[in-house]
């Protein structure tokens, strides 16, 4: 596991390194972009870039025809995955930990 | 959480755009049949672009752009002649079809009629309203969605709301508002300004689920007490993609329209029918439509009833919500789910295919998955329907209330 010099609980897949949160920015919130700028760069950062399927760019700003949404689940960070080349859709966690047992469900 | 370019690319009506091109291959409604009756043209704007829609001499319905081809001036000011209509300023007159049939102050054997001809689109009456479809031919069928053609007493309330149609859309995929916008805060409310709050609304969520199916996603939800056997789980009800909710229970059938108007204007119309069994219904010549409150006088928002607190939410969220600083959950995953059914349509549209839900076979009726025994809360929901949402501003809200009553009376059915 490598930890980058700005993130916290970081994770390297394969040549990549990924960053589960970085701490929380210095100063006030930006209020010209609304509350919590330093999530909206955190995943700007993070969110997946291509596919893991056919590899064409996902993000619109990479020139991708995908859609990538994060939501939070505990301390993992998930990213909901639409290819808009090969029609892949998957969940990608960032995780900082990883269970070997999962609990029995109901 | 999106990036801006998502954001913008998600919520961005206008022609040419991903989603402005993808919500061109659907039907929306743009007036009230009766509109059209008192008086045959009226302007209308639709997906950020301005219309004029008519009904002419010989009962056929038509939708052009406002501005004439001429020399730009509003056709919705037009003439409205027997088989399309005629600019006010200098008399061109236009089909259905958009052909320029007339140009009166023009040499009788020109041809330069043949040239001109406006992009006109399709309007067809269903349901008392006039739909229209501005899209790309050939035009798809209009749906006919069960609440629009089936049988009963019908009612449509509206209100024109400053927001972006796709937050309106989120909310038909998050199950767990219901409990506290409609629960927790009702409850708030009623205490504070003292009056009965339905109890119905405010059952805890013990479970959630979503299905894609061919018109959306289906909703399914278990509430405290009840079970995966009971119909908000086994049946549930469906946001209908791109633009609809089908909703109800209790007999009391409900379509939530959500028209972008604009990319920061929807209409948000609520059209029932009341169909409960055991009772004739009487006729109805004019269906009612009926604005519904937004704003208290001073300006904040009114939020005594079901609708007026699903307005506030969607509109309080600004007229285009920032989704690069908000924060999903693990129980929004409806919301993501959306986003996806989203992006996915856009891409067949670019690669020149149908998106889901564009009908082209002949039908009658186009029946949806909807809960009859809404909340596990029995007949009473419809009472609860009618007098805590928008229903209670209808014109016939107290007919309403004795038609399901008498339909109980007459079926030996117990109001709780």
């Amino acid at each position: 596991m490598t930890v980058g010099a700005e993130t916290v609980g970081a994770v390297t897949v394969g040549a990549v390194t990924v960053g589960a949160r970085r701490p929380a920015a210095p100063g006030l919130p930006d209020v010209s972009r609304g509350w919590f700028p330093q999530d909206a760069a955190d995943h700007v950062r993070d969110a997946p870039r291509f596919c893991p399927s056919c590899s064409a760019a996902l993000p619109l700003g990479d020139g991708g025809h995908g859609i990538v949404v994060e939501f939070w689940q505990g301390s993992d960070r998930v990213f909901a995955c639409y290819c808009g080349e090969c029609g892949w859709s998957g969940d990608i966690y960032l995780s900082s930990r990883v269970l070997g047992h999962e609990p029995d469900e109901e | 959480m999106l990036t801006a370019e998502q954001n913008d690319e998600l919520t961005d009506v206008a022609a040419g755009t991903p989603m402005g091109e993808l919500l061109r291959r659907y039907w929306y409604p743009v007036a009230f049949t009766r509109e059209l009756e008192e008086f045959p043209v009226k302007r209308t704007e639709l997906l950020g672009e301005h219309y004029a829609v008519f009904k002419t001499g010989r009962g056929n319905y038509g939708i052009v752009p406002e501005a004439c081809p001429h020399r730009r001036a509003s056709l919705a000011y037009g003439v409205v002649e027997a088989d399309g209509i005629r600019c006010p300023y200098h008399g061109w007159m236009f089909g259905t079809d958009g052909a320029c049939i007339e140009q009166p102050a023009e040499n009788s054997e020109s041809t330069f009629r043949d040239r001109i001809r406006a992009k006109a689109g399709h309007a067809e009456d269903m349901g008392g309203l006039v739909w229209a479809y501005v899209g790309p031919d050939p035009a798809p069928l209009l749906p006919r969605f069960d609440v629009f053609v089936m049988d009963g007493v019908r009612d449509i309330g509206w209100a024109d709301l400053p927001c972006n149609f796709v937050q309106i859309m989120e909310n038909a995929v998050d199950p767990h508002h219901v409990e506290f916008l409609h629960g927790r805060y009702f409850q708030f409310m009623a205490r504070q300004m003292g009056f009965d709050a339905p109890a119905s609304f405010a059952k805890k969520h013990v479970k959630v689920g979503f299905d894609a199916f061919e018109w959306g996603i289906i909703k399914r939800r278990v509430v405290e007490g009840a079970s995966e056997e009971d119909d908000d789980w086994k049946v549930g009800h469906p946001l209908v993609f791109p633009y609809n909710m089908r909703v109800g229970g209790a007999y009391v059938e409900q379509m939530q329209i959500r028209i972008p108007v604009n990319r920061t204007t929807t209409r948000f119309m609520l059209y029932t029918t009341h169909a409960p069994k055991g009772i004739e219904f009487p006729d109805q010549p004019v269906i009612p439509d009926y604005q519904i409150p937004v704003f208290n006088a001073d300006g904040t928002h009114r939020t005594d009833y079901v609708e007026g607190q699903d307005i506030m939410a969607w509109v309080t969220q600004g007229p285009i919500t920032d989704r690069t600083v908000e924060h999903l959950g693990r129980s929004d995953i409806g919301v993501t789910m959306l986003r996806r059914m989203f992006k996915a349509e856009m891409a067949k549209v670019a690669a020149g295919q149908d998106p889901l839900g564009v009908i082209r076979t002949p039908h009658e009726q186009i029946d949806l998955p909807c809960e009859k025994n809404k909340f596990d809360a029995g007949p009473r929901f419809a009472l609860d329907f009618i007098g805590k949402a928008s229903m209670q501003f209808s014109p016939q809200a107290d007919a309403l209330r004795k038609l399901h009553i008498s339909a109980w009376e007459n079926m030996g059915v117990a109001a709780s």
